[in-house]
């Protein structure tokens, strides 16, 4: 038989963002998959140095619009934990409770375009409706619905007021009642058949391939930021890390979906234990000299950020890993052998962010900004 | 645009193809927002399209860097005349804060001939709506008022300015600069390159910079972002 290639993308429906996939295809089955990054490569870690630390964070939560949060957060957990910054309570539990909803608000995306993807066009429209809740009440708290500019390093800026607290515990709640809705319709025929079986990833694949949260917890590895490394308030919080065996697409989702009850849970504790307090303390812009890594549970996964100073007001070296870049990486694994029409369940399982993902370039001899991995 | 009588068309039923560069994702789903209930451009007349070939109107996100380029430019041509452009967020307009990357190559209205450009970081899709509406005069009259908190347009009252320029210094996109104007130094904002954080407005002594929640910026010319 001939052999052919499926060339998709760089922009096309499937991935809203542009990333450009070409599948090697033999028998018409996938033979393999190559992955051409650097269409969304801006540069983001060279100008950080350019950067100093106060406006460093608005231009690090920039980095991904879904999980802005958490880029911000763990810059200045980063800069708090190398400088010995001690950040009050009351913003410790503000930063926890803006990242449970940010998990929420991402995992809902998530699942309308899987079931996009499945052609459920009513469902999407459903789960959508139930995000805006979410992002109602991120503006209402913040006064941004996508970027929310709380974090500051020593704290956060802004109190939830009464209102926004309770917007923000209604639509968790609404979105964890919603989440049984889901679970039960994910039992049935018309979405069970297109994802169960899809894009198989067993344990040991998993672990050699090193992908993190969702992915990594529907394929039987029990590994959570939160629970491994706790920070912010999560050492004090009791919660329940959900893991599937199955390694396929059904049970990233699976994963997704039983999340979204944990988040509100963790989301209320936090409202119940809250008191009133000082919301940020007074740090003088320059870390002492050292470098530092910190963590955070994203709502695809593990999220790093590596931050190198020499005591100026700027940072030296900025690193940022996130989970896309992980996870990405076992597009080649999980399509091998597969037919063309399951690309799309598989890819959308993954949850990929390219925005995320284009840390890192190559620059070839042609001058053009290009990075490959291969399967 | 040529006159042969599509224009109606257009107005009535335009086709809109989103395409996403390099931006950060943010007004991606800002766009998508805009397929849920909650604003359902559709009862506009408005349909988004997955193609470039059957699009009227082009409603670019993001930064351009040197691998996109081409790829945008390809987009434009693929479509049918008479077709707009509408540019939707800072980073649209003028890069945003990325604009001094080295992987920038140049503006949006540098390859394609922008019409609307919808300032915000992101706009709201209550803004987008309004932009479209700008574009096509077309649109429901009472769009939804934005919460009080909602941090969607930038207000200087330059009588109480003293242009001292603390806010330079918490920008993270440079939005606010010098300006040599004669003898007299004085800062410049520009929403164009704004990326709505509100870090100068805490930092500002005499308290003459407000966000307010007035989302209507859609604009045809650049320099009405100069505050």
């Amino acid at each position: 038989m001939h052999d052919s290639k499926l060339v998709i993308g760089p922009s096309d429906p499937m991935l809203v963002e542009p990333v450009r996939l070409v599948f090697g295809i033999r028998n018409g089955k996938i033979r393999s998959v190559d992955v051409d990054l650097g269409y969304t490569h801006k540069g983001i870690e060279k100008m950080l140095e350019t950067k100093n630390y106060v406006q460093a964070v608005p231009f690090v939560e920039r980095i991904c619009g879904i999980c802005s949060h958490c880029h911000a957060s763990n810059f200045c957990y980063a800069v708090e934990k190398l400088d010995g910054v001690e950040i009050p309570e009351r913003a410790k539990f503000i930063r926890t409770i803006a990242a449970e909803l940010e998990r929420i608000q991402s995992h809902l995306l998530a699942l309308s375009l899987t079931m996009e993807d499945i052609e459920q066009k009513k469902l999407m429209r459903e789960t959508l409706d139930k995000r805006e809740k979410i992002v109602d009440a991120f503006e209402e708290f913040s006064g941004g619905r996508v970027h929310h500019s709380i974090n500051v390093i020593g704290g956060v800026r802004l109190d939830i007021d009464k209102n926004a607290a309770n917007m923000i515990e209604s639509a968790a709640s609404e979105a964890a009642e919603y989440s049984k809705k889901l679970e039960a319709i994910c039992k049935n025929d018309l979405v069970k058949k297109r994802l169960e079986g899809n894009g198989m990833l067993s344990k040991e694949e998993a672990k050699l391939l090193g992908v993190v949260g969702p992915v990594a917890r529907g394929s039987g590895v029990d590994y959570d930021v939160r629970r491994a490394k706790p920070y912010g308030k999560y050492a004090e919080i009791d919660f329940n890390v959900k893991v599937h065996d199955e390694g396929d697409s059904l049970a990233r989702t699976m994963v997704r979906i039983e999340e979204i009850p944990e988040s509100a849970a963790i989301i209320k504790e936090c409202f119940d234990r809250m008191q009133p307090g000082e919301l940020k303390v007074r740090w003088g812009g320059k870390p002492r000299v050292g470098e530092q890594i910190h963590l955070v549970e994203a709502p695809r996964g593990e999220n790093l950020h590596y931050v190198v100073s020499r005591g100026e007001r700027t940072p030296y070296r900025v690193r940022i890993r996130p989970p896309s870049f992980a996870n990405l990486q076992c597009t080649a694994k999980i399509l091998e052998g597969a037919e063309v029409s399951a690309i799309p369940p598989a890819v959308i399982s993954l949850d990929p962010c390219i925005s995320c993902t284009e840390r890192t370039a190559y620059i070839s001899k042609r001058g053009i900004a290009y990075v490959e991995y291969r399967g | 645009m040529s006159n042969t009588g599509v224009e109606d068309i257009i107005k009535k039923f335009p086709r809109v193809y989103s395409l996403a560069l390099a931006g950060c994702n943010g007004c991606d789903i800002e766009i998508i927002a805009i397929l849920s209930p909650k604003f359902e451009q559709e009862r506009l007349g408005i349909e988004v399209v997955k193609s470039p070939k059957n699009a009227h109107i082009l409603m670019v996100n993001g930064t351009v860097n040197r691998k996109l380029k081409k790829h945008l430019k390809n987009a434009y041509d693929q479509m049918a005349d008479p077709k707009l452009v509408v540019a939707v967020g800072s980073c649209g307009i003028s890069n945003g804060p990325f604009r001094e990357c080295y992987n920038m190559s140049c503006r949006v209205d540098e390859v394609v001939p922008v019409s609307i450009y919808i300032p915000g970081c992101p706009p709201r899709p209550s803004a987008i709506l309004y932009g479209l509406k700008k574009t096509l005069e077309k649109c429901p009259l009472d769009l939804a008022p934005a919460p009080q908190k909602t941090r969607a347009k930038l207000v200087r009252d330059k009588k109480i300015c003293i242009n001292c320029g603390a806010c330079t210094l918490v920008c993270p996109s440079k939005a606010c600069y010098f300006v040599q104007d004669k003898e007299k130094r004085r800062v410049d904002f520009n929403l164009a390159y704004c990326t709505f954080c509100a870090q100068c407005v805490e930092v500002c002594p005499v308290e003459c910079l407000k966000m307010v929640n007035e989302y209507e910026l859609a604009t045809s010319k650049k320099e009405e972002l100069l505050i």
